[in-house]
């Protein structure tokens, strides 16, 4: 039997990762309405740019090298591409961003790999040494503690902006209701941009936490959009972006107790196939007939009596 | 009008800032780059392989064949299509200036283990009349397996063998042992007589389903019956990257030795970068997977690597043996700038291979564009020479068995990488026969 513990603790960081994701897709879906499945691209360009920055700066600052990395590119998707996109064609918009994100993922992927031929584009983030430490008699690495004072923090600092800052306020007007907020001044636009750079900053500084851990490698953004977006949709996109930490961690731990049982690839099945039941469930939930047969009153037991009766 | 504005075409300011971004975005991956290599190979006029093979005047001077070559041109086994590729040119172009066959590759991708991509690459040149291919990943995880037959092209997989699910299959050969079950015997005799300390020893693989659970049972046989202690035999979805769980079962479950199999060489030197973390070095890793020491460099970096071990039908630059397997050596250097792989010798060998049986059968009078022909002159004697194993003048040789289909006769090695160079520390065959330590 593994360390039941120690396991927990390795759910639990990678579970708050997944959270992260999640809640970023939530920041970003859920304001913008675009579904930025190329969030893998800001996931491989942090990875990549830290890559870069740790050849001449030590490892916290390749981590913020990335989180900018993450945080710009996801401007310049928005701004450049998305944006440009949905002017073009706003009837079709919500497909076509879909279309052009999925692109996005395999353009990088493909530039990566074609750019840096040597040894497949796998790359390493220099200056960081991992190793076990034990509290309290359970054992970890010092990477997890990293990565999930990385995650809390992230999710804080984004907490903090859209709550106590003018620009936080847009978002939660956005968010709320983008044509009222437009009337009242705010440009949606420039609204896209900021959730796009926060959202992606913050999946961009996990990427790199995921090359210090193997390597960066031109395919490591899939796996995470996918999981982000699981997790997103679960979590709800119209609910506060750090409601995501929940089904997040219980993904993480539950994958890791559930190794314990049976194979990854039961383990998969399992959970996402949890997680669909969850999806479909809610869209039962939510369905107008589920509403109207729950809502509909009881036939009342003696005919009402007219307003206009004789009396 | 705002329609005439978003609608009009790229204007100068935008093509600077989008010329910006790719500057900018070329720059930042220059800095992770060291640089690939092109290259490129001709034909070979003053080709020697006339010294090695028999090229007679039935090699096939002055006819072209097709030679469907399927390899895995893009997704994650990219890095070794090049590899693949060169043994072939190389090949094809000494043949043709030894006055033999041109061989005129056919290539398509499989894009690194994608059944469907298989599937049409073979129906591709199946419906052209192709009569023999190269292909790898297990010709692309069985799928290619039912268009070989269908097609009736003699195959052969240099990069995956037949594996332990594609044996005995009509018209389809395994080209290099049987990973893991080819490596066992020789490997616990290395643990016996080199590492005494081995007890007790895991298994770790992809889970790639039903195939996994019977790779693993048949380990923990094997492993038994050697008279070792089996410990945790763990798997990992492909598609992970953070091997705590599996650490963490195997360190519960007391292995002193690890093999490794199926993993590609980026999982596996995340691996041992994790495994390296628990502080142990007393833990022995032995590994199927091609060795690519740069990746295992990069990510794992050297400290990681002490006790790592590969375990395959290995070649390189330093191990040819035979003068068959020094000049093709020598050649792949003079074309490429590089060592060759075991890869690219066994694509090149198996371009030879196939030439060969090309020979048989306008020996015998035959139509060598029928792959029906191609098969029976192989099987008629498969028996074939190979850069690998030999001695001086007397070429290697590798065998096929008619009834497995995979390789009967393979130099194989246990090797490690000490001082950057790679080092064998024991040498064996099919079966563990010709057991030799060494180093």
């Amino acid at each position: 039997m593994r360390d039941t513990v120690g396991a927990l603790i390795e759910g639990s960081a990678a579970g708050l990762g997944y959270a992260l994701l999640g809640a970023s897709l939530i920041l970003i879906v859920g304001t913008t309405g675009r579904f930025h499945f190329a969030i893998g691209v800001n996931y491989l360009l942090g990875a990549y740019a830290a890559v870069a920055a740790s050849l001449v700066l030590p490892w916290p600052m390749a981590v913020a090298t990335g989180v900018v990395a993450g945080g710009v590119s996801g401007a310049l998707i928005e701004a450049g591409l998305y944006d440009r996109v949905e002017r073009s064609a706003p009837a079709s918009a919500l497909l076509n961003i879909f279309v052009v994100a999925f692109a996005l993922m395999s353009i990088a992927e493909g530039a990566l790999r074609l750019l840096l031929s040597s040894g497949g584009g796998v790359r390493k983030v220099s200056g960081f040494s991992d190793q076990q430490i034990s509290l309290l008699g359970v054992t970890m690495t010092k990477l997890n503690l990293w990565q999930v004072a990385y995650v809390l923090l992230a999710l804080l600092a984004i907490q903090l902006l859209l709550v106590t800052t003018s620009a936080g306020l847009r978002v939660r007007g956005v968010r709320s209701n983008r044509e009222l907020a437009a009337v009242h001044g705010v440009n949606p636009r420039h609204v896209n941009v900021l959730v796009f750079t926060l959202g992606c900053a913050a999946v961009g500084g996990l990427g790199v936490f995921a090359a210090l851990r193997t390597s960066a490698t031109p395919d490591m953004g899939l796996t995470p959009a996918f999981y982000g977006f699981v997790i997103a949709f679960v979590t709800g996109l119209g609910r506060p972006f750090f409601h995501a930490l929940v089904p997040g961690l219980a993904v993480g731990v539950t994958e890791r107790m559930l190794l314990n049982l049976m194979s990854p690839a039961q383990t998969q099945v399992a959970i996402f196939g949890v997680l669909f039941l969850l999806l479909v469930l809610r869209a039962a939930l939510a369905s107008r007939w589920f509403v109207a047969h729950a809502t509909r009153r009881r036939p009342a037991s003696r005919p009402a009596v007219g307003v206009g009766g004789t009396g | 009008m705002a329609i005439n504005r978003h609608s009009r075409g790229l204007d100068r300011r935008h093509f600077l800032q989008l010329s910006g971004l790719v500057v900018g975005g070329s720059a930042v991956l220059a800095a992770c780059g060291d640089g690939g290599s092109g290259s490129a190979v001709t034909a070979d006029t003053s080709s020697k392989l006339g010294e090695f093979l028999r090229i007679d005047q039935y090699a096939g001077k002055g006819t072209q064949l097709d030679l469907g070559v399927v390899l895995p041109s893009s997704g994650s086994g990219s890095a070794y299509a090049s590899e693949m590729k060169n043994g072939v040119e190389l090949a094809v172009a000494q043949l043709t200036g030894a006055g033999a066959l041109e061989w005129r590759p056919q290539y398509k991708d499989n894009k690194s283990g994608d059944p469907q991509a298989g599937i049409d690459a073979t129906k591709d040149l199946g419906l052209t009349g192709t009569p023999a291919m190269l292909c790898s990943y297990i010709a692309d995880l069985g799928a290619q397996v039912p268009g070989i037959a269908q097609y009736q092209m003699l195959t052969l997989d240099g990069a995956g063998g037949t594996g332990t699910f594609a044996q005995s299959k009509p018209y389809f050969y395994g080209a290099r042992i049987i990973i893991p079950d080819d490596i066992y015997p020789g490997t616990f005799q290395w643990f016996k007589q080199a590492q005494p300390q081995v007890k007790s020893i895991a298994h770790l693989t992809w889970d790639l389903g039903p195939s996994t659970t019977q790779l693993l049972d048949s380990s923990r046989e094997a492993i038994t019956s050697a008279g070792f202690s089996a410990a945790a035999h763990v798997s990992s979805a492909p598609t992970n990257s953070d091997y705590s769980a599996q650490i963490r079962e195997i360190e519960s479950s007391g292995a002193n030795a690890v093999i490794i199999s199926v993993l590609d060489d980026v999982s596996i030197a995340a691996f041992l970068k994790q495994y390296a973390v628990t502080g142990r070095k007393d833990v022995v890793f032995v590994s199927t997977t091609n060795f690519t020491p740069k990746t295992y460099q990069t990510v794992a970096g050297s400290d990681a690597l002490t006790n790592y071990h590969f375990c395959y039908d290995y070649f390189d630059g330093t191990t040819a043996t035979s003068d068959f397997g020094s000049y093709f050596t020598q050649a792949y250097q003079d074309a490429y700038k590089t060592d060759p792989t075991s890869l690219s010798a066994n694509f090149y060998e198996d371009t030879l291979v196939l030439w060969e049986c090309v020979r048989r059968v306008n020996e015998k009078g035959g139509d060598p564009s029928k792959g029906s022909e191609l098969l029976a002159a192989f099987e008629a004697n498969p028996v074939f020479p190979s850069v690998y194993g030999g001695s001086g003048a007397e070429t290697g040789v590798i065998s096929f068995d008619k009834s497995t289909h995979s390789v009967s006769k393979r130099p194989s090695g246990i090797y490690t990488q000490k001082d950057g160079k790679v080092v064998a520390v024991a040498t064996f065959d099919v079966s563990g026969s010709d057991f030799r330590l060494d180093g």
